[in-house]
């Protein structure tokens, strides 16, 4: 049972101002015996490790580890999975809630954080957690069976914890992953499409049919499902980026593409993706794809030369020896001492029949390091 | 012996050559000019038919080059030629030029791509 009163409370939040204005509206409510301060998720980790706490106000977007980060471990560790969080965050838009309702989330407050506002959340968490209603009670016991390995008596709870509230979704997600534990394909199927039937925003239930589809090798709906958990919410990009690359490893590029264009899409910081992306493609000889990758990067950062580079190896590979050299070139400009563009360029200028010219990089080379021994090759064939 | 059908192209390019390799600093270099000493003749075993290369130098390595064009390079004869040049290249540590004038390169080098071999490309 949790006593507002003298309960300790944990604030997380990477400014330290914000955790004494929170302080203060809480010594104004008379809430918090105790109360402990942390600057992300990292720091209230160890927090957590040394100190018993209650209640934590959790700032969703800090440095190192977010909030919502923190949710999500706190979640998987029994030791703190059920500590009541109210998430601090100034995003009221469908992601946040999405995520929320992936992390349990007990309550989230819109900033401004106003005593009116944390009052309310304040009294309702620990209502909630001093009596939770008889769905958590069974998803409790459902997880704690779980954690265990019995999943037949997680089952068991889960359906309990539906017949209790027929109305959520996370009951009927719950029953999906445990089947989905046994292998039960087509009951985990069932119950899944049930949820995101039931919550079209139960982001976990997008991507765990995304998962099971994937494993049936249905990648059509595979590509459905897991596009769906990314629109509701970019965390899971990461997740397009896996399916992309499975279906790159199938050599299914067309298919790569259309989700990756997705995720790029989605992102709203696409240039770091679209490198993963190119490299991937790289690796797995998606070679027309990688190039209009690495063109559109370079496009953006011109200064790149192991962008330059890559694409210049590419065109190399493709036997464009005279693409090759206008990207060693340029890359040998902003990166003047590297020996393997040297070498690529020297090699593109022989293919070209301009032995002359690549004379001089294979001599540099040499010169650093004159055991080199595909340097001294090449050179050979020079007159 | 190969007739060459282009001769005052096909001459230029063999002085090209020759005066590249002076300027390179190479000695002993024969070719089929009139005032130079001729290289010898590359010839397949079996039948002891062959060709003379254009040019022809000693150094560390043996080297020897033939002077075509993008008309040249498409003869059957030329074709045969390359092939032998390129096995004896091969087969002797030597190392077999293909030169070719700037204007030419692409017809050149994609004949080359065709035949295949141990040919190095170069473009004066």
């Amino acid at each position: 049972m949790i006593d507002l009163k003298k309960a300790t409370i944990l604030v997380v939040d990477d400014a330290e101002s914000m955790y004494h204005s929170i302080r203060s509206i809480l010594k104004i409510l008379g809430f918090g015996k105790q109360y402990l301060y942390a600057e992300n998720g990292e720091a209230a980790l160890t927090v957590l490790k040394q100190r018993v706490v209650d209640i934590a106000l959790v700032d969703n977007n800090m440095p190192v580890m977010t909030g919502e980060e923190l949710l999500a471990v706190m979640r998987q560790t029994p030791e703190y999975s059920n500590i009541p969080v109210i998430m601090i965050t100034g995003n009221a838009h469908q992601e946040f809630v999405a995520n929320a309702a992936e992390s349990e989330i007990d309550a989230y407050i819109l900033k401004p954080v106003t005593v009116k506002l944390l009052n309310e959340k304040l009294v309702q968490v620990v209502k909630q957690a001093n009596n939770p209603c008889p769905m958590t009670i069974h998803l409790r016991n459902a997880v704690r069976k779980a954690n265990t390995g019995d999943l037949d008596g997680a089952i068991e709870d889960a359906r309990l914890a539906n017949s209790a509230n027929p109305r959520a979704s996370r009951p009927l997600r719950e029953l999906g992953i445990y089947h989905y534990q046994k292998d039960n394909m087509e009951k985990a199927e069932e119950y899944f499409l049930a949820a995101v039937k039931l919550n079209r925003v139960d982001v976990v239930a997008f991507q765990h049919l995304g998962d099971l589809y994937l494993k049936r090798g249905d990648v059509d709906k595979a590509m459905k499902y897991l596009g769906q958990a990314m629109q509701i919410s970019p965390r899971n990009l990461d997740r397009g980026v896996n399916l992309g690359k499975i279906l790159l490893k199938k050599g299914k590029t067309d298919k790569a593409r259309v989700v990756y264009n997705k995720v790029f899409h989605l992102a709203k910081e696409p240039h770091a993706l679209k490198e993963k992306v190119a490299n991937l493609c790289i690796e797995y000889k998606a070679t027309a794809y990688a190039m209009k990758l690495l063109k559109e990067l370079i496009a953006g950062d011109p200064k790149r030369p192991d962008l330059l580079f890559k694409l210049g190896k590419l065109f190399e590979n493709k036997g464009e020896y005279a693409k090759a050299l206008i990207q060693f070139n340029e890359a040998l400009f902003f990166d003047k001492e590297n020996v393997d563009i040297m070498l690529h360029q020297a090699r593109s200028y022989i293919k070209q029949g301009m032995l002359l010219r690549a004379e001089k990089p294979l001599k540099d080379i040499l010169k650093k390091n004159p055991d080199h021994k595909d340097a001294r090759k090449l050179l050979r064939q020079c007159i | 012996m190969l007739q060459n059908r282009y001769p005052d192209k096909h001459s230029r390019l063999v002085s090209r050559i020759v005066v590249l390799l002076t300027e390179k600093g190479y000695q002993n270099i024969k070719s089929v000019l009139s005032d130079s000493e001729s290289p010898e003749k590359i010839v397949w075993q079996s039948s002891g038919n062959g060709y003379l290369p254009d040019v022809s130098v000693r150094a560390e390595e043996f080297r020897f080059f033939s002077a075509e064009t993008a008309d040249s390079i498409q003869d059957e004869d030329t074709a045969d030629k390359l092939k032998l040049f390129s096995a004896y290249a091969e087969t002797n540590g030597a190392l077999f030029y293909v030169v070719f004038p700037k204007g030419d390169a692409v017809p050149v080098r994609a004949r080359i791509e065709e035949l295949g071999g141990e040919i190095c490309l170069w473009e004066v």
